[in-house]
């Protein structure tokens, strides 16, 4: 006969197995239901650049989030870029709204590009058409007389924007460009409107603009590589299950004129290009203040970004180039 | 008993634990979907590209200012021409290992390796 110490390991034995094989049954239950999920992707252009789309959503819906994330990004593009027949195209034709008229895309870029300008002594401001078209940007970059800076930059900048009652005013030749935070905001967008059509996790990516994120239940860890300013290779991986990553740099856009770089980043204090940042890297909530921030911080340096409000972000990385060509990484917070 | 003594360390019970293990791991095992092949992507304005590594070609893709020439060749892979001022991205080794990336942000194009740990090729990049 058995000591009775036995027959009590047996049947804890016995019950472990069960426990087991139910808890293993658990697990395949959960497997075949995640198994409806499936992680699509797209590339394609838009807004000037390239986006891309990653969602996970049941494989009956995921093919219809998709095509509608790209459909909402070609509308925002229309609507809020400066070459459409959108709203802010009329806008700056007009050279006046009715507040109440503008739609809460507008008026959302307005209100927080007045905060961020606010935030960063106006190194940040979306009232810069005037200048951009006169030193070419995107299409056709040159180096203007310096009497056509000085005139765009009399007609530049958010002093150029009144607001008399429920009206807003633009001065003569002042013009709006969001292009330093529509790209992020219409990350935002996107990935708002992937995650309310049932996608279980979502990625958003508009010229490097990035907002991610996804269900805790999902686990949808996302990698993301931030590029070396001063080469083609990746200078951080970052992997986060939510949040945004905006980069903006003087490689995106530029063109050399004695031996000089001359970037699409203009400084609203001087009118010409910025100089000595390489590249800012914010990683934040979310994409529209990481893209706004970053612009702001590649005028003013690490000045800027010393003095940022901290709730407004994570990480601030900011890769600087002296005249001599040596580059430097600083850095301001932790992910 | 009899058994007890002819095997007074084993009995049958004791095939429980490796049978559970065994149920377990394969349980976990049934969502994986890992990819084994080594490869280049290629994200253009048209999508995602792939192509195997093994085989050398020269091929090109169109970006926003014009057709990139992208070489592959003894499991490496380059963007050889471009029609960027920069020329930033053709200055760029071979890329060799999985995870390698190049970018030619003015035609918004990149590359990169993606082999047998997935894990490794980034979801997106900011730049």
């Amino acid at each position: 006969m058995r000591p009775v110490r036995k027959k009590i390991n047996s049947s804890y034995l016995l019950m472990f197995l069960i426990g087991s094989l139910v808890f293993a049954l658990v697990i395949r239950v959960f497997l075949a239901n995640n198994a409806g999920l499936l992680e699509m992707k797209n590339r394609t252009p838009v807004l000037g650049t390239f986006a891309t789309y990653i969602v996970i959503a049941e494989s009956e819906t995921a093919g219809l989030i998709l095509s509608s994330m790209d459909s909402l990004a070609r509308y925002l593009d229309n609507e809020l870029g400066v070459y459409g027949n959108g709203e802010l195209s009329n806008l700056n034709m007009r050279g006046y709204a009715l507040i109440p008229e503008l739609s809460s895309d507008l008026i959302y870029l307005l209100d927080n590009s007045m905060f961020i300008s606010s935030i960063t002594d106006s190194l940040f401001d979306p009232a810069m058409g005037a200048l951009v078209n006169t030193w070419g940007f995107p299409s056709d970059p040159h180096l203007p007389d310096s009497a056509d800076i000085d005139s765009a930059l009399a007609r530049s900048g958010l002093s150029n924007v009144r607001i008399t009652g429920d009206t807003l005013f633009l001065s003569s030749g002042t013009l709006l460009d969001f292009g330093a935070i529509a790209k992020g905001y219409s990350a935002d967008r996107i990935y708002t409107l992937a995650r309310e059509m049932g996608a279980s996790a979502a990625l958003v990516e508009i010229g490097g603009e990035i907002r991610c994120g996804g269900d805790t239940a999902t686990g949808r860890l996302w990698r993301l590589a931030v590029r070396n300013p001063r080469g083609d290779n990746i200078m951080e991986m970052i992997e986060i299950e939510n949040g945004a990553v905006a980069t903006s740099g003087d490689y995106e856009n530029y063109f050399f004129e004695n031996g000089l770089r001359f970037c699409h980043i203009l400084d609203p204090r001087t009118g010409y290009p910025e100089t000595g940042v390489a590249s800012v890297t914010v990683i934040c909530g979310n994409a529209a203040f990481g893209d706004a921030l970053a612009t702001a911080v590649s005028v003013g340096g690490r000045d800027t970004a010393e003095n940022l409000p901290d709730s407004l972000f994570s990480l601030i990385i900011v890769v600087s180039e002296d005249e001599n060509g040596e580059v430097t990484e600083w850095r301001r917070g932790s992910i | 008993m009899k058994s007890d003594k002819k095997y007074p360390y084993f009995r049958l019970n004791d095939l429980a634990i490796p049978v559970v293990l065994f149920i377990l791991l394969q349980s976990f095992r049934g969502g994986g979907e890992g990819t084994t092949e080594y490869r280049l992507e290629v994200h253009t304005g048209e999508g995602i590209l792939q192509y195997e590594l093994g085989v050398d070609s020269v091929f090109t893709v169109m970006g926003n200012l014009g057709e990139l020439e992208i070489n592959i060749e003894n499991e490496m892979a380059r963007i050889a021409r471009s029609p960027c001022p920069g020329q930033d991205c053709v200055r760029q080794n071979w890329l060799s290992k999985p995870g390698d990336l190049a970018v030619c942000v003015p035609s918004g194009v990149f590359i990169v390796l993606a082999g047998e740990d997935d894990s490794l090729s980034p979801d997106a990049v900011s730049y």
